[in-house]
């Protein structure tokens, strides 16, 4: 099997940008907040935001870059893009006519579409649906484009859209913290949910030369299962998160040992946290590495966090510093994971991240970092 | 490197193939692929109660288009399964448990995702009515639960992708999942493509430019892909020879698109114009024009080339490629005498080619 691996341009993708709706948005490197007064309402808005950050992730590139648009591969990763546009239609539906029939919905690769047809992309393309693991399965379908020479880069898109759909439905199933998220805490209480959209490079020859243009990340494995136990509740017993870190960590030929830390998926959701905890435990065993948790600094951006949360961490150890997990105050027995809680020293190596959605789809990655 | 070097990967060997479409009747499984032409668009059928049947274990609040990836997947593994049921009879060494690689990956193409499912949750939770939604309507309403119930009527824990590149899914998907195999991080996978009827027809009409005599449809086809000729005693029913998504051709008429069938075909398939007969399936965006163009420019490269319109009986829809391949097996099986080989040509609005060529074994072979 060809190695897998594939260098991460950061420096071309300073425009990972995630707003918590309402929540306090963490000064992590890379990660800006959208000016929310400015937000477009409906699917022509949606549309302009992911062209923009798009639009600005190629213009970083090298000149002798941008003008090999034509052959970049792209990769897309959504769970819930096509509700701005939905929304919209159907606002106009019954706005028009009272009794109209069904609005019309856009396909899943609405947002490739666009992209492709607005910056000439002409390689190959690919939109995922996979719920929260979605832009982290298209970080890893990207990976294997380039180690298998399908495409020379890879541009790839995380993007995420709020809706009142989400918003609501969320609501229903009664997984949303009033308080924000604690992901791993005794009193977490659920979800805090935000949007992003992020756009990144992937290229077979990372240029580390330069500054911000380049970065010697690198995705050095990953891998994707599926936990049929239940469509929204993950097995308890972690069982399938921890087959699919035990197999990111083979396909990046690297054991347990070898990772500096893990960026959970670390949703605050009281289920979710004790499957990952386990499975954390079950294998990294009593020398568990250091546990970083986002999402109270950028929101769980659904669909989108694969890329978000990835840019996050690249920004975050290249600026040599580890984040602490917003939100944790008391341990939580039954789960014996305590996530780091105050900001240390970056060390250079091997990451682990997990990545955890609806539908047992779970991803995890290893990114050598530093 | 080029990304548009359309070389050769090692076959991909089809174990089984099935699915279910749309009818007037309502939902027929792959036996009855390649019936009857549609005289009207193909309606929404309830599907709960075949799902109950085939599949007890999936929920009884999965969508319609969730139902709809079930039965399809189910009707392809029935069909494996009852293979082995029939060996079996003379092999009782031979156990059940095999006939499914439990490290199978799923790749679900679908061009429209849960339209329906995620119709009613707006009209819920937008003005005027402003209501919570339900929560189980909520939490099936993802595009990966389809691929999730199918996972678990197989019983699959492997990876598992929802894969979507507008009319050209199901050879998007396809064409991952041979990469996959070729690169040896799989050896069996489950491929299919399922999209379900989006009336009213003039918004479908509109979106896929479909000509205005052309019915709409739904379905689900699915293949079960292996990279051995034979598993366990029991022979592969067919093979992908190669699936590809090329860009729109420099000369936007015919002309560009017959000059990279020709290329592509020599590349994967050297042997089949003039060994084999050919059968040529136009996909949903080969217009009639294209498709006589087609007939008459692949005279030459393919001279015994058979149309296949299997668009008349499965009605227009983004995947459709999916249940017009899955066909083949169902339909012309029994009656081969030698080996099919078949290329299915699609098109899609950005002027994009997607090619695939398969071949069908004689039952006897």
């Amino acid at each position: 099997m060809a190695p897998l691996v594939a260098g991460i341009r950061v420096g071309a993708c300073p425009v990972v940008r995630a707003s918590g709706i309402g929540y306090p948005v963490a000064a992590l490197p890379w990660v800006s907040r959208f000016p929310l007064a400015l937000r477009r309402p409906g699917e022509a808005g949606a549309a302009a935001r992911l062209l923009e950050v798009v639009g600005q992730a190629l213009d970083a590139l090298p000149p002798r870059e941008e003008s090999r648009l034509e052959e970049f591969g792209l990769v897309v990763g959504t769970s819930g893009f096509l509700y701005a546009s939905g929304a919209e239609l159907y606002g106009r539906a019954i706005g028009s006519v009272p009794d109209a029939p069904p609005f019309f919905v856009r396909g899943p690769s609405w947002g490739a579409v666009l992209i492709a047809a607005r910056f000439g992309l002409r390689g190959p393309s690919l939109s995922v649906s996979s719920g929260c693991s979605s832009s982290a399965n298209a970080l890893l379908i990207a990976t294997e484009m380039i180690a298998r020479r399908r495409a020379r880069r890879v541009l790839v898109v995380g993007v995420e859209e709020l809706s009142a759909v989400t918003l609501s439905g969320f609501d229903s199933l009664m997984v949303l913290d009033p308080e924000c998220c604690r992901p791993f805490d005794r009193d977490r209480a659920g979800l805090q949910i935000g949007e992003g959209i992020t756009a990144m490079v992937l290229e077979a020859d990372p240029d580390t030369g330069g500054g911000e243009a380049g970065s010697s990340a690198r995705i050095r494995g990953g891998a994707n299962r599926c936990d049929t136990h239940h469509l929204t509740s993950a097995n308890p017993d972690g069982s399938v998160m921890r087959e699919v870190m035990q197999e990111a960590l083979a396909s990046a030929d690297i054991a347990a040992a070898d990772v500096v830390a893990v960026k959970s998926h670390g949703t605050g959701s009281t289920d979710s946290d004790r499957a990952e905890a386990a499975a954390l435990r079950a294998v990294f065993g009593v020398l568990l590495p250091p546990v970083l948790a986002l999402k109270r600094h950028v929101g769980h951006t659904l669909g989108a966090c694969g890329t978000l949360e990835t840019a996050a961490l690249i920004g975050c150890v290249t600026a040599g510093f580890l984040p602490a997990a917003a939100g944790f105050s008391t341990m939580d027995p039954e789960l014996g994971v305590t996530p780091l809680k105050e900001v240390v020293p970056a060390a250079a190596g091997h990451y682990l991240l997990n990545f955890f959605g609806f539908g047992g789809n779970y991803t995890s990655l290893v990114l050598e970092l530093g | 490197m080029d990304i548009r070097q359309t070389r050769a990967l090692p076959p991909v060997y089809i174990r089984a193939a099935g699915g279910v479409v749309a009818a007037a009747s309502g939902m027929v499984d792959a036996a009855g692929l390649g019936g009857p032409a549609l005289c009207a668009d193909a309606k929404p059928v309830a599907l709960r109660a075949q799902v109950a049947l085939v599949a007890p274990q999936v929920s009884r609040m999965a969508s319609r288009f969730s139902q709809l990836a079930v039965l399809g997947a189910a009707d392809c593994l029935r069909r494996l399964e009852g293979e082995f049921n029939d060996e079996l009879k003379n092999a009782p060494e031979k156990e059940l448990d095999n006939a499914l690689d439990a490290n199978s990956r799923i790749y679900l193409a679908t061009g429209l995702g849960d339209v329906a499912h995620t119709d009613a949750l707006y009209f819920g939770v937008m003005p005027p009515r402003s209501e919570m939604p339900p929560p189980a309507r909520f939490a099936t309403s993802g595009n990966n639960m389809a691929a999730f119930f199918v996972a678990q009527r197989a019983g699959l824990t492997a990876r598992n992708l929802t894969l979507s590149d507008a009319e050209l899914s199901f050879e998007a998907a396809l064409e991952l999942a041979l990469s996959d195999m070729a690169a040896s991080a799989s050896r069996s996978a489950l491929v299919g493509g399922v999209d379900e009827t989006t009336l009213p027809r003039e918004f479908y009409t509109r979106r896929f430019h479909v000509a205005a005599e052309q019915m709409i449809g739904e379905g689900s086809g699915w293949l079960l892909l292996d990279v051995a000729p034979e598993r366990n005693g029991i022979r592969a029913r067919g093979a992908i020879l190669g699936a590809r998504i090329l860009p729109a051709p420099a000369t936007p008429d015919s002309t560009g698109l017959i000059d990279q069938v020709r290329q592509f075909f020599e590349n994967v398939a050297p042997d089949a114009p003039t060994a084999f007969p050919v059968a040529v399936l136009p996909g949903t965006g080969i217009t009639v024009d294209d498709a006589l163009v087609l007939q008459h420019e692949l005279g030459s490269l393919l001279p015994h080339g058979v149309g296949h319109d299997y668009l008349g009986w499965s009605g227009h829809f983004p995947t459709a490629a999916a249940v017009g391949i899955a066909a083949m097996f169902a339909a012309n099986v029994e009656q081969l005498r030698e080996t099919l080989t078949c290329l299915h040509v699609n098109r899609d609005s950005a002027g994009r080619t997607g090619l695939i060529v398969f071949k069908v074994y004689p039952s006897s072979r």
